[in-house]
């Protein structure tokens, strides 16, 4: 068999495996579906709730999707008028570092109350943005301090433009930096709009994470791991784009994609 | 005498801000055309004279001069090739001209004949990760031509390579240096490489950095290897060696 192949079957045929073993047991031991469903009864509710779930999954998407876009710009702005201004950077960064070390889930009712249940998406989307918002700011501003040095005077010996020695030079070097933290920052957009729709509550959110909620205030436990399934789903998904990605801009060039025989 | 000077340094001195002094009243002034060695060992000011040369840091005292100002006319090559490892051989032989602004056809001409002068037709579309540390440095002299300058300003650019290696590029650059009529300055801490390149040697003297002696060997035009076993480049070592040893005082080598 080959290499690419293993790597790609072994790991389903392990997650298959552990699929027949869960049902075989569940059934064996006649445990309860309100204990744990085995994965049958799951996909069954996958499928019942089909609609309402994937409306759902949109819904905790497109916040997730626009906290990383806003969290990639301005993270990426941030560290750029760090690099630009040692003063700017002294002054915000302490508070960048405190935003993301106070959880946001104590951050939540503050936010919430602040913007208003009426417009619920935007505080979701704040939250979401200050959760993953640190590690591009840190990695853009790590990569854009380890420029080389002979590179930064050919650039100045050749008359290079503020414009030029950004794009031409201080964003390629960054990049593979970036993409480490737009990785990890993909990861946690997800994570903080489950929180913040934890926290939003009854009612007004109408993503995954409510519907957990919902469905555990039921009991309806199948549903709740079928609406876990498709979170895990997307967060695979967001690994699997990003890392995709960094393959296709790095490849050709980056240490860390060069295949060794040892 | 000769032609005006290229380049005329005059009572230069440059204090760091931490308050080192690396340099302390120069004056040299060099002539078109010429091969100038600067040869001392460690931390005697020579990269700061060259960066001040390049205009890439200013003088504390005194002043520099050079017949073609503007950007292009230097080139500068570094002990480390220092490539942007996401651009292919070509964009980055093409980095100076694209900050300048040149439009692609003209590019692609230069960057084709500065390649070719360093051997690198081939390689155009290589990635520096896939090249050797010979190639790295042609890739690095290439970029350096590829704007035409005038003056060559090259910063122990083969010392971190194998003498095999290291001699070939010695050859290739008296060669290139003939052919497109360059002015060159050249850093290194080898004696007898500063004899077999250059037309001239200055030696200079750390804390502060200055020159002490002011050798022509006046290496025969044409040179080759062969040059090397000939009485007059082993005298001339001698003789620069000896200025070399009493700046070192004979100690720490
Ligand atoms: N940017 C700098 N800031 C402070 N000191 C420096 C700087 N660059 C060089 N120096 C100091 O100046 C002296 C000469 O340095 P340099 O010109 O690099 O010597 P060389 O290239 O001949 O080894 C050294 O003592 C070095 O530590
Ligand atoms: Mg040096």
């Amino acid at each position: 068999m080959s290499k690419t192949a293993l790597r790609l079957l072994s790991p389903i045929m392990l997650g298959i495996g552990l699929l027949v073993f869960w049902e075989v047991m569940v059934r064996a031991l006649d445990v309860p579906v309100f204990v744990l469903p085995g994965p049958l009864v799951i996909f069954e509710a996958l499928v019942t709730n089909f609609a309402s779930l994937m409306a759902s999954a949109w819904a905790t998407l497109t916040i997730t999707l626009a906290a990383f876009l806003v969290a990639l710009f301005a993270g990426v702005g941030l560290a750029i008028l760090f690099s630009r201004s040692r003063l700017v950077e002294l002054m915000v960064y302490p508070y960048a570092v405190a935003l993301q070390v106070t959880p946001v889930v104590a951050i939540a009712p503050l936010i919430l109350i602040w913007v208003g249940y009426e417009r619920i998406e935007l505080a979701l989307l704040i939250l979401a943005t200050i959760v993953a918002f640190f590690p591009i700011l840190s990695a853009t501003t790590l990569g854009l301090k380890s420029v080389d040095h002979g590179l930064r005077d050919l650039f100045r010996l050749y008359g290079a433009s503020r414009w030029q020695t950004l794009i031409k030079l201080e964003l390629p070097s960054t990049l593979p930096l970036l993409l480490t933290g737009m990785k990890t920052s993909g990861g946690l957009a997800l994570i903080g709009a489950v929180v913040a729709e934890f926290v939003a509550g009854s009612g007004t959110a109408t993503g995954l994470a409510w519907r957990i909620v919902e469905a555990g205030n039921r009991l309806d436990i199948p549903k709740m791991f079928a609406a876990l399934l498709l979170l895990s789903l997307l967060g695979i998904t967001i690994f699997l784009l990003l890392s995709a990605l960094e393959w296709a801009l790095l490849r050709k060039w980056h240490e860390s994609m060069v295949k060794r025989e040892s | 005498m000769s032609a005006d000077p290229v380049v005329q340094i005059e009572n230069v001195s440059k204090i760091f801000e931490g308050g080192t002094e690396a340099l302390r009243d120069v004056t040299l002034s060099i002539a078109p055309g010429s091969f100038t060695a600067l040869l001392g060992p460690s931390g005697c000011g020579t990269s700061t004279l060259l960066k001040l040369i390049a205009g890439l840091i200013r003088p504390s005292a005194g002043s520099i001069t050079s017949s073609f100002p503007g950007r292009g006319h230097m080139g500068y090559v570094f002990q480390d090739a220092t490539l942007m490892p996401w651009a292919d051989v070509a964009r980055n032989v093409a980095m100076p001209l694209d900050l300048m602004g040149l439009d692609e056809a003209e590019t692609r001409i230069r960057v084709a004949t500065a390649l070719k002068l360093v051997g690198l037709e081939e390689f155009a579309s290589a990635y520096p990760r896939a090249l050797s540390g010979g190639m790295k440095m042609r890739v690095s002299l290439a970029r350096a031509l590829a704007s035409k300058p005038e003056v060559l300003l090259l910063d122990e650019p083969f010392a971190a390579l194998d003498e095999i290696t290291r001699n070939r590029l010695n050859d290739d650059l008296i060669r290139i240096a003939a052919e497109e009529n360059l002015t060159i300055i050249f850093v290194t801490h080898s004696v007898f490489e500063s004899v077999y390149l250059a037309d001239r040697v200055v030696v200079m003297a750390p804390r502060p950095g200055r020159p002490v002696a002011d050798f022509e060997p006046m290496a025969p035009a044409g040179r080759d290897q062969d040059w090397r076993l000939t009485s007059g480049y082993t005298e001339m070592c001698g003789k620069v060696s000896e200025a070399v040893q009493a700046v070192v005082g004979g100690a720490d080598v």
